[in-house]
């Protein structure tokens, strides 16, 4: 039994190894069969959700996104590019008198400070948005299930020497999956037809 | 008038998540009706109109307008000002409700986020040809020359500038990132191969895994953060832009955030004047139902009262200044000059009209509510004269007072602009999801917090199930 708060994360972004996957219509199912698999230990889960479901990152070992500290220390890092840019214009590169104040008037830095130091951390925020979630433009995209970004929830675990795509099958069908889908990869292509069963509880 | 004042927020329609989709994606994939086709080609037309007026100012200059010598700032930032407001109410909705987990916001933040990417796109052609030869508008950016010349970065020209070029990119930004997972969904609900391919490269290969959402969801809120103080900063900047001139009718009360909340007031009321008609027009009732659209006058009626507080501090600041210049702007020029009308139009329609929306029942009537919206624009339009215009007109020189009125030119960049803000939302709408589908799912669909076990019986660990 692999303790669920220590364990290490266990998704991965793409299904790499033949899997075995399960589907359902309820994310209360969906949730309890995500429980299950960690509970049994098992390696690579991979979960696909068309919305967010409130506490599904500590079923699957998910820990908080790293993304804001980066973009905060970007932020940071332009605040002080974008005054000290001001500061050199101002005060070294063209000192000049502008409505009687002193060249350098830090109160008069605060706005394009503010507003390059945000716009970059936005831009970076965007950047590391889409690495993380390896987003580039695909015209060709194929879905793993085409109800998959509209009502339909998904577990899939890898094919290993402990875990065959029999018993995994056999295990999802346990835990009242609506279909069960066999990885093509797994040598079964035309197992993606005879074990494809819809269960209507 | 038509009320729902007794009528049930929601139909009694059991919404399931395939449901939900339906009925949101319903107007992307049908082809659009001939009242659509009409408002569409009217906009456009509109629009058409603008950019004429623009193609003749840079042919034969700034002086086609109505403006003159006294009067340097007229149509174009006064409209200017206006579309801003727009758009800072969208980012109030998507970033600063979403900061304070009003759950409420997701059946409309898609909508007023499109609203704010609009208007910002409308609002920033104004300053960006209002410098009279817009083509070395980049003289604008701190950008290495060879004569080493800067923007003067104490100017609030500049402040705009940076304000408006981070706001804009952010708003642009913000909106597509929020669009990425509904975009996928079209994708995959597309029959056609090119409504495919251009989904499928639009939706970046939104995939959709518990991994992707962590990140994606954290990414959003980050820029709900990064996007609350831009706004701020933008509105604000705008309105120091006015305070730092010497010009008599900008001192007399704290200007940012008088701008801040007029522009959430008359931002708002567009918000309303656009979801109304939306959610009849797409059979959107059931998400965008009337309790939000009371909580939008409530919100709305909140930020008047600011705006009627500020109106009073103006009038009694002028009053007990005993600047000549300030009292007769305010106690003589305002109340009987020539544009007296403008402020008397201006202070029914902000002041008076939004006061009707103490009574519930008009909060709950889609008549009452249409009507409020409209006047509210109407009257934060011409607020923006009032402070523009007025002021300067009568200025501290008495032989240089004069009076400002529209060119034929004026006109087509007004009703020009709203043509362009137009067409693209109605573009939008045929295109991509009025409602954030993913998001108006994970508030309708969440889970009933109870114990949940497994069918043998044994503990799941997870403590919710699902309401439907």
């Amino acid at each position: 039994m692999v303790d669920p708060i220590n364990a290490p994360p266990t998704t991965s972004p793409t299904p790499e190894v033949p899997y075995v996957a399960g589907f359902w219509k309820d994310p209360q199912a969906f949730k309890i069969a995500a429980s299950a698999a960690r509970d049994a230990g098992h390696t690579g889960i991979q979960a696909y959700l068309p919305y967010p479901v409130h506490g599904i990152e500590p079923i699957l070992g998910l820990e908080r996104s790293f993304i804001g500290r980066p973009v905060f220390a970007v932020s940071i890092l332009f605040f002080i590019i974008a005054y000290h840019m001001q500061y050199h214009q101002q005060v070294v590169n063209f000192p000049m008198i502008y409505g009687g104040k002193p060249f350098h008037t830090w109160q008069l830095f605060v706005v394009v400070t503010l507003e390059t130091g945000l716009l970059l951390g936005a831009l970076v925020n965007l950047l590391l948005c889409f690495h993380t979630c390896r987003l580039v433009p695909n015209p060709a995209f194929k879905p793993m299930h085409p109800r998959l970004s509209d009502d339909t929830f998904c577990l899939a675990l890898p094919i290993t020497a402990s875990s065959d795509a029999q018993s995994l099958v056999a295990w999802f069908r346990r835990l009242g999956s609506d279909e069960v889908e066999v990885d093509e990869r797994a040598g079964a292509a035309s197992a993606r037809d005879e074990h494809r069963e819809v269960h209507h509880a | 008038m038509s009320s729902d004042t007794h009528a049930p927020s929601v139909a009694p329609v059991e919404l399931t998540a395939a449901k939900i989709t339906d009925d949101i994606l319903a107007p992307v994939f049908k082809f659009p009706p001939f009242a659509w086709w009409g408002a569409f080609l009217t906009a456009a037309g509109l629009t058409g109109a603008l950019f004429l007026a623009f193609a003749l100012h840079c042919v034969e200059g700034i002086g086609i307008f109505g403006i003159n010598s006294t009067i340097g700032w007229g149509n174009y930032i006064v409209t200017y000002v206006f579309w801003i407001g727009i758009a800072v109410s969208g980012t109030l909705v998507s970033s600063i409700l979403f900061l304070f987990r009003q759950r409420w916001r997701n059946a409309i933040n898609r909508s007023t986020e499109a609203m704010t990417v609009f208007a910002v796109s409308v609002a920033g052609l104004f300053p960006a040809l209002h410098t009279g030869r817009p083509w070395v508008d980049y003289w604008l950016m701190p950008y290495p020359n060879d004569l080493d010349l800067w923007p003067q970065f104490k100017s609030p020209i500049i402040w705009d500038v940076f304000a408006i070029t981070g706001y804009a990119t952010t708003s642009v930004i913000f909106f597509y990132l929020g669009l990425i997972p509904d975009l996928a969904t079209v994708r995959d609900r597309a029959k056609h191969p090119l409504q495919k391919m251009i989904y499928g490269a639009l939706a970046m290969g939104w995939k959709g895994t518990a991994s992707d959402w962590r990140h994606y969801e954290r990414s959003y809120a980050q820029f709900a953060w990064l996007a609350t103080p831009l706004v701020l900063g933008m509105h604000s900047t705008i309105a120091t832009l006015l305070a730092v001139g010497q010009v008599p009718g900008w001192h007399s009360t704290v200007f940012p955030p008088y701008f801040v909340s007029g522009a959430i007031f008359g931002g708002l009321a567009m918000a309303l004047a656009l979801l109304i008609p939306m959610r009849a027009a797409f059979q959107l009732k059931q998400y965008i139902t009337i309790d939000h659209l009371e909580r939008i006058a409530k919100i709305m009626l909140a930020c008047g009262l600011i705006v009627t507080y500020v109106y009073i501090t103006e009038f009694f600041t002028a009053w007990y200044s005993e600047s000549v210049y300030e009292r007769g702007q305010f106690l003589w020029y305002r109340l009987s000059g020539p544009h007296a009308w403008a402020w008397i139009l201006m202070q029914t329609c902000n002041t008076l009209i939004p006061q009707l929306l103490w009574f519930r029942s008009v909060r709950r009537s889609i008549g009452g509510l249409m009507f409020v919206a409209l006047a509210i624009n109407l009257g934060m339009w011409l607020e923006r004269f009032v402070i523009s215009c007025l002021s300067l007109e009568a200025d501290h020189l008495p032989a240089n007072w004069s009076y400002y009125t529209f060119s034929g030119w004026d006109w087509f960049i007004l009703l020009g602009s709203f043509g362009m803000f137009f067409t693209m939302f109605l573009g939008f709408i045929r295109v991509a999801p009025v409602i954030s589908i993913a998001e108006i799912k994970s508030v309708l669909l969440q889970p009933k917090r109870i114990h949940a076990s497994r069918p043998d019986g044994t503990n799941t660990g997870v403590s919710e199930v699902n309401r439907g």
